[in-house]
């Protein structure tokens, strides 16, 4: 981490510092949302402050139902943290085993599991969470669930081609002459080269999980109200998108700076993992 | 030097890479404390020999298929189980690699990768693993030892590397090393030292050794038997000693031909080369297999292949009708 950091500020890639603080403050805002605003206050129906405009005691407003934007929002990256990083840590390790195993192992069953993960990648990723769902029912856990069954299929195939290489180096040839039984030489050594990809991978896959919880939030398959989600508060607010936009365009923007802050972290990450991958030395 | 049973005794092992007969009867044996050098050309079936012996050829690529590996201790290695020889490499049989960069993990301190046999094979603790990977890596002459065993692979220099792989082969002490051209990476200064540490390792611990290379200095250096293998077969093997004064088949003398000498007469003269290459193991010629290339191939090479024949009793053999004529 700090090596990250003063790569970051070495080589001057300050977009990529500047996500890093963003992405600190979202997860200082998550973890202490409780600290900062009570759920009764991100959840409260008080209709005497609806569509507030924002003031000292509402910052930003109230939505609809009079709730404070504030604290829902605080309350949403809660939500949308959670969300992203428990499906994409589920979606990582299954990825490795099911990629470790087929890329380790080449024989018919193997060969066959990556078809159906292929067959999986060819549908777009929010159809499949939507099919999931539709199944599961919606709620906070299928939400997570959806997500991270439908990035299993890339994280497997992304990770099978490094290990269909990986297997062959001498090293892994030499551990198996010292005595080392397969799950060893997979797990052990083979695996922990491909730390820089899961690392990069798994930043990129973050973002990606975030919109599309928010996604399937927003057409109502998430979380159900009053929990207060980036997406479900911009789907319950956007009739009143010309009378008072800021009820809209708050989660919007939480959203989208959230979004934009794992991808520059992913790209300096990327840089940092494989410095001769990036052409310039940053802006 | 040497005594008693052999550590290592290979019997006809033969081992096909699909319609390639990569190791086509090979045969031989390695005494405690002696050095077996299998000494050829790139493709002439020496590190096949050394994977087959360990159990490694990669199951998709080909596959042993005839002949008998027995280990002192262990009988016939062929038939043992995938467990049971996960059990004997790295203890009974340590193995050395070419390219000390690429057989040592680079994501791992070379501290853990020598210990890991030991956590492997003799349920060391880490720290355990540790502090005798330390032991080890003073015992092959790596100075400092203590820090080099944090160190990654990429922080050592060649040979310092070479000598960590070699002290993750002995890690176990193993009964046989096994070293697939383990000087051919190095440049020649430290082939010489790595030399002296492979001879000064065998005095220590007794092991046997099949030092697998292609140069015949190595072998005049280190040798005690010598096993000559062309295309898949051993053309003449023997005692080093007799092999390298006295060799009776014409690839043996044609590579001896093939060594520079600093001239104790100081005469400069050309260097001979064997003309043509190996041939393809896939279309082997009918007859001898270094008859396109023999100088003094005659009408019966081309019609049979010469069988190993003996000579004496103390294990010389060739393969060759007109030193089979000559004696």
């Amino acid at each position: 981490m700090i090596a990250f950091l003063r790569f970051l500020l070495l080589t001057g890639r300050w977009f990529a510092l500047l996500g890093v603080g963003v992405i600190a403050l979202f997860l200082l805002a998550a973890v202490c949302a409780p600290l900062f605003f009570s759920w009764e206050e991100a959840t409260r129906v008080n209709l005497g402050d609806a569509l507030a405009a924002p003031s000292a005691a509402l910052p930003l407003g109230a939505d609809e139902m009079g709730r404070s934007m504030v604290a829902r929002l605080v309350w949403g990256a809660r939500v949308s943290l959670l969300v992203a990083g428990l499906s994409v840590g589920v979606a990582l390790i299954a990825g490795l085993v099911i990629g470790g195993l087929c890329g380790f192992y080449e024989n018919r069953l193997t060969f066959v599991t990556m078809r159906a993960m292929d067959a999986i990648i060819s549908f777009p990723r929010i159809l499949v969470a939507i099919m999931l769902i539709t199944i599961l029912g919606p709620g906070i856990v299928s939400l997570t669930l959806a997500i991270a069954i439908s990035s299993v299929p890339v994280f497997a195939r992304l990770f099978r081609g490094p290990v269909l290489s990986l297997k062959k180096r001498d090293y892994v040839v030499a551990a198996r002459s010292l005595g080392a039984g397969d799950g060893r030489l997979l797990f052990r050594h083979v695996m922990p080269n491909l730390t820089a990809l899961i690392v990069v991978q798994g930043s990129i896959s973050l973002a990606e999980a975030v919109l599309i919880a928010s996604g399937l939030s927003f057409l109502g398959l998430g979380p159900q109200p009053p929990v207060p989600e980036w997406g479900a508060m911009i789907a319950q607010s956007r009739s009143h998108l010309m009378s008072t936009p800021h009820v809209v365009l708050a989660p919007g923007i939480a959203l989208f700076v959230f979004v934009l802050a794992l991808n520059l972290v992913g790209d300096g990450l990327r840089d940092f993992s494989d410095p001769r991958a990036s052409g310039t030395g940053g802006r | 030097m040497s005594d008693g049973a052999p550590v290592l005794a290979v019997e006809g092992l033969r081992t096909s890479f699909g319609a390639v007969r990569a190791v086509d009867g090979v045969s031989f044996s390695v005494r405690r404390g002696e050095t077996l050098c299998i000494v050829g050309e790139s493709g002439s079936g020496k590190s096949a020999t050394a994977l087959s012996i360990m159990g490694l050829i990669p199951r998709a690529a080909g596959k042993v298929v005839d002949g008998t590996v027995r280990l002192a201790g262990r009988g016939d290695l062929r038939r043992l189980d995938d467990t049971s020889m996960a059990e004997v490499r790295g203890r009974d049989i340590g193995m050395v690699f070419q390219e000390p960069m690429s057989a040592l993990n680079p994501v791992f301190r070379i501290g853990s990768q020598i210990g890991e046999p030991l956590r492997v094979h003799r349920g060391l603790s880490r720290r355990e693993a540790h502090e005798r990977a330390v032991e080890l890596l003073a015992m092959v002459g790596v100075p400092s030892p203590a820090q080099r065993a944090l160190d990654y692979p990429h922080q050592l220099s060649g040979g310092m590397r070479q000598r960590a792989v070699i002290a993750m082969a002995i890690a176990c002490e193993p009964a046989l090393i096994l070293a697939d051209e383990p000087t051919t990476a190095l440049d020649v200064t430290i082939q010489a030292q790595i030399l002296a540490l492979f001879e000064d390792l065998q005095d220590r611990l007794g092991v046997a050794m099949v030092f697998i290379t292609h140069d015949l200095r190595v072998v005049a250096e280190i040798a005690d038997q010598v096993c000559v293998m062309y295309a898949g077969v051993v053309v003449e093997q023997g005692a080093a000693r007799d092999v390298l004064r006295n060799p009776l088949h014409p690839y043996t003398q044609g590579l001896l031909g093939c060594v520079p000498r600093a001239g104790a007469g100081g005469t400069s003269r050309r260097l001979n080369a064997i003309p043509g290459t190996v041939p393809s193991l896939a279309a082997l010629p009918q007859g001898c297999r270094f008859r396109s290339r023999c100088p003094h191939a005659f009408a019966r090479c081309a019609e049979e292949e010469p069988p190993l024949l003996h000579q004496g009793g103390d294990g010389r053999a060739f393969r060759c009708w007109l030193t089979e004529a000559a004696a």
